[in-house]
């Protein structure tokens, strides 16, 4: 390392240079680290360590080992090109020039990290990645499930719960406020705590580790994940949700497409996938065995059944009135299928029946055909109420107050809402097929192919004309064994954070 | 879309043009027999008189289902002379459940336009249509484009079969014009730019599609999904791989959400015919995904694809000697664009380290720059001005290329995910041994001998099976035998197989 070089880097961000190399050079070098000099010259620990390091990183077999280095000098997982470029010039040049090389891209490409910040190595440990919930308020399926796991694990076990930095390149220590957001949720936050002010980040490296993704992975950080799962000797251990935008194209924008598939490209290196459904274990499966094709195992993909406990919001039933009270659940998007149970409304309000239809569920991505639908209904003079998205408590009242919900979707990773709703022992109509069908096994559901219209029909029809239908369904919802999250968090431990078997 | 809804359900046709109004309402005079005569039989076809979108309940009521979607699909089809997508079939069929049809006819009316108009409509029953869309309207020839008019070109010799292409947009299948015939043909005609005016729009009824092609334009693969979901149309189509899916880090942004639109259409196909095994477990995942939404999808069977060798010429063997041999220095040629999943990053490394070995030979790269390969150009430029024998063409004919085959010692193909993998194939075929990725649809290829295999992601593992062929005369000898005694499989044979799979098999 020339003087020039390091005049170029400042001493602030050479001392967590030092810092950084220190520690990979901990784990990686041990006890034959050289020795380093008196005195506390920033940039002098970098000098003395580098070269050790970078003579480690020339065995092509020490891939684990470019990764690390890679990550500590720029403070940045490297992406797959990456490690696969220092690689080779590690293979071919000097050490000098690997070296040169390197500090060179560290001031041509400040934005690639944080070069400025000290990092912390996790060692045989579990590492678990909260970034959205931590940023954000947002608590819908996905933040519900991260928010009733996370916090459970680190009550029995050792965990460190990581965010990424705004670069999406690298984990960072959480907030205090980020702590509470996933920790101890309570609705959304407001205002700057006086911890928040002094708050000072650091980088967090797992090694030898577990990385646990329990949320869908930022697109953006991909390229990172994915060159972590390969090289870094970490094993990556993830929840499957669902594959909508891959095997449901059609009813997604195309957008989302690209995005999923970008979050593809981590989970085909991924060690151990968590389906929580039969639908989305069989979606990460089918994904799994398609990667044969290009000489990848894949993860471990298992079913890991999600929790269906009634919401703890305490809530009344509204009050009833006469006509008795269809519930349709989702946000209001084309694989929800509202409509099919509008059309079927339709049918049997013309029919003569009477009967009244609540829709629950925020404006999805696209309400093109079931809006208009809503409201020429409305226009008609039909009892059709459409609430938009609800507080939970309010969603809770409006479960317990109807006579059986409608969730017949296209497409599903588990189907909450119908999990709940039984747990709140209403009645079901869903699809037969994938996890709504596996929901239904266990009673209190009338199932339906939910693209016939005559059948949907026919199920919607037989609940509100036979009292006795109901009340059997009735008996049946409150018979289901509950699934609680204790039993989830438990059973998702053991198989996503066990430490040993890594591939 | 919300608002399309609208303006079907309250469409006024007394808010167009008279002559307008007068086209289409000769245009449905025309197509209303058609239409009868597809449902009853060909004696139906009286012309009839349509004064307006009205008449077409009277014309129509006792032949067409308002709440059959297939026949809803086929009334658009037929009457507007453009193909619907699902949705619109789906809604109209629902809101004719309560007016009698009347939506219908008022969709038939919106959904007219003076160009559809215009169009010559025809109803193929019992025929094969085959989709060459993009392969007939270009001159151009990758590997896709290459397979589906080396096969579309047999079915016409050997079948009773119709090439359709779409007319603008995406509206509706069409008859080709005579230089798109000639495109497909000779494979070679000059480009044209002209709207085809003259073209006859096809509605398959009862009938088989085949698609030898990519279709992943986002309009097609909407209406093919119609196409597939609700019509009793038969339907093949041709599957190269699920790269977009499987290795999007190799794919151009973007491009994947389109491809899962063709899949989404593929979904409803009768039968797949994989080019490769490796393209089959693609597919067969994907197949398997789809029990999440209760579908079944289609049947996947793999027909590998051929390869025939083209003897060049005199001339043509000069050329590409005088073009890559290095004095006497042993070629070594890597075929293909320098996207990055062909991986020529390894490959440059490779030959970096057996240089410094000392081992002597040059190296050739046969293929034009491509999304993400700035960097191969770049590592390309540092060997050059370090002065090591390596250099790249972006484009050769296919003389020259089958010539360049026959002067290499040896070919590289490390890829990371290939459907096929042809420029293995076609090397071992003329008897150069070649190098190649010990998995997938590469490895099935070198199963049939000539080839070393190689761990794609260890450049020195590549390496080591370029050195292996560079300075041993015994392993070239063996391997050179090896794939000069590989089993011959032609055009012919494989344009066969797929149409008995795609057309006989039920």
């Amino acid at each position: 390392m020339t003087a020039t070089t390091t005049s170029r880097l400042g001493p602030s961000i050479l001392t967590a240079l030092d810092q950084r190399l220190a520690t990979a050079a901990s784990v990686l070098l041990g006890a034959d680290a050289p020795d380093l000099p008196e005195g506390r010259r920033p940039g002098m620990a970098s000098s003395h360590l580098l070269p050790a390091l970078i003579a480690l990183c020339a065995d092509s077999r020490r891939q684990d080992a470019r990764w690390l280095v890679l990550t500590a000098t720029f403070g940045a997982f490297p992406t797959t090109d990456q490690v696969k470029e220092f690689g080779r010039t590690v293979e071919l040049g000097p050490s000098e020039y690997a070296e040169s090389t390197l500090l060179a891209e560290v001031i041509s490409e400040p934005g690639r990290g944080r070069v400025d910040l000290p990092m912390t190595i996790v060692a045989d440990g579990v590492v678990v990645e909260v970034d959205f919930c931590a940023r954000y308020d947002t608590h819908t399926g996905i933040h519900r499930v991260v928010r009733e796991t996370v916090p459970r694990w680190r009550a029995e076990h050792t965990v460190t719960a990581v965010a990424w930095i705004d670069q999406y390149s690298a984990f960072r220590t959480l907030a205090p406020r980020e702590v509470d957001r996933v920790f101890s949720y309570d609705g959304p936050l407001s205002g700057e705590t006086a911890s928040d002010a002094t708050y000072r980040p650091r980088l967090v490296v797992p090694w030898r580790s577990v990385l646990v993704l329990p949320d869908v992975a930022n697109p953006r950080a991909s390229g990172q994940l994915a060159a972590l799962a390969k090289f870094s000797g970490n094993s990556v251990s993830m929840i499957g949700y669902d594959m909508i935008p891959i095997t449901s194209a059609e009813m997604r924008p195309l957008a989302d497409t690209g995005a999923f598939a970008q979050y593809l490209t981590v989970v085909k290196h991924a060690h151990r996938v968590a389906g929580i459904s039969r639908s989305s274990t069989a979606e990460f499966a089918g994904f799994t065995h398609s990667l044969k094709s290009q000489g990848l195992a894949g993860p471990d993909v298992r079913e890991v059944l999600l929790a269906g406990e009634a919401p703890h919001t305490l809530g009344s039933a509204r009050p009833h009135g006469d006509r008795p009270v269809m519930l349709c659940l989702g946000s209001q998007e084309p694989h929800k299928n509202q409509r099919a149970a509008l059309h079927a409304a339709e049918r049997l309000w013309r029919e003569g029946l009477d009967f009244e239809v609540r829709l629950v569920g925020g404006r999805g991505w696209s309400d093109a055909v079931l809006r208009p639908a809503i409201e020429r209904l409305a226009d008609a003079g039909r009892s059709i109420t459409a609430l938009g998205r609800v507080s939970d408590s309010r969603l809770l009242d409006e479960m317990r107050s109807a006579d059986f919900v409608f969730f017949a979707s296209l497409h599903e990773g588990y189907g909450l809402p119908a999990a709940e709703s039984l747990a709140c022992g209403i009645p079901v109509i869903t699809s037969n097929f994938g996890s709504q069908l596996e929901i239904a096994e266990l009673g209190g559901c009338l199932v339906v192919d939910p693209r016939d219209d005559d059948e949907v029909t026919e199920a919607i029809r037989r609940l509100l004309t036979k009292p006795e239908e109901l009340q059997r369904l009735r008996s049946e919802a409150v018979a289901r064994p509950v699934r609680t999250w204790d039993e989830y968090a438990s059973e998702l431990w053991a198989f996503l954070c066990t430490i040993g078997d890594v591939a | 879309m919300r608002d399309r809804f609208r303006q079907i359900l309250s469409y006024a046709p007394a808010a167009l043009p008279r002559m307008t109004r007068d086209r289409h309402r000769e245009a449905w005079a025309r197509r209303v027999p058609l239409l009868r005569a597809t449902l009853r039989g060909a004696d139906e076809a009286q012309p009839v008189a349509v004064a307006s979108f009205h008449d077409l309940a009277e014309a129509l009521a006792d032949v067409i289902d308002t709440r059959d979607r297939s026949h809803v699909w086929l009334a658009l089809a037929v009457l507007t002379g453009r193909f619907p997508d699902r949705t619109t079939v789906v809604e109209l069929a629902r809101a004719s459940e309560f007016d009698d049809g009347e939506s219908l006819w008022r969709a038939v009316a919106e959904l007219t336009t003076d160009e559809s108009a215009s169009w010559p409509v025809r109803v193929a029953t019992d025929e094969v249509l085959v989709d060459v869309a993009h392969t007939a309207s270009t001159v151009l020839a990758t590997g896709i484009q290459r397979v589906a008019r080396e096969t579309t070109r047999r079915w016409l010799r050997d079948h009773d079969c119709t090439p359709v292409s779409w007319s603008r947009d995406f509206q509706s299948l069409r008859e080709l014009t005579a230089l798109e015939r000639a495109r497909i043909a000779q494979s070679r005609a000059e480009e044209d730019v002209e709207a085809r005016p003259e073209a006859t729009v096809i509605v398959p009824w009862h009938a088989t599609y085949l698609l030898p092609e990519l279709a992943a334009e986002t309009a097609r693969s909407s209406r093919l999904l119609a196409l597939a979901e609700l019509t009793p149309n038969r339907t093949g189509v041709i599957g190269f791989d699920c790269v977009p899916i499987t290795s999007a880090e190799t794919t151009q942004l973007g491009f994947s959400g389109v491809f899962a639109g063709n899949l989404a259409a593929v979904r409803k196909f009768d039968v797949v015919a994989t080019i490769s095994k490796a393209a089959g477990a693609e597919y067969a995942g994907w197949r398997s995904m789809l029990s999440a939404i209760g579908v079944t999808g289609p049947r996947i069977e793999p027909v590998q694809l051929p390869v025939e060798v083209a003897e060049p010429t005199p001339a043509e063997i000069e050329a590409a000697r005088a073009r890559f041999l290095v004095g006497w220095l042993p070629l070594v040629l890597v075929v293909g664009s320098h996207e990055p999943r062909k991986n020529h990053l390894a490959v440059l490394h490779a030959a970096e380290l057996l240089w410094r070995e000392g081992v002597q030979f040059s190296l050739s790269f046969v293929g034009g720059n491509a999304w993400g390969s700035d960097s191969f150009s770049r590592r390309l430029a540092d060997l050059q001005r370090a002065g090591r024998p390596v250099d790249s063409e972006s484009r050769l004919s296919d003389g020259r290329l089958w010539a360049s085959y026959r002067l290499a010692r040896c070919t590289v193909f490390p890829s990371l995910n290939e459907g096929f993998g042809l420029p293995v194939a076609e090397s071992l075929a003329v008897g150069t041994p070649a190098i190649t990725s010990n998995f997938g649809s590469m490895l099935e290829i070198a199963a049939d001998g000539g080839a070393l295999t190689v761990d794609p992601h260890d450049d020195h593992s590549i390496a080591d099976a370029m050195r292996s062929l560079l300075v041993d005369d015994v392993v070239h000898d063996r391997l050179s035998a090896e794939a000069l005694d590989r089993p011959a499989r032609t055009w012919d044979d494989y344009a066969r197989e797929v149409w008995d799979l795609l057309v006989e098999s039920r």
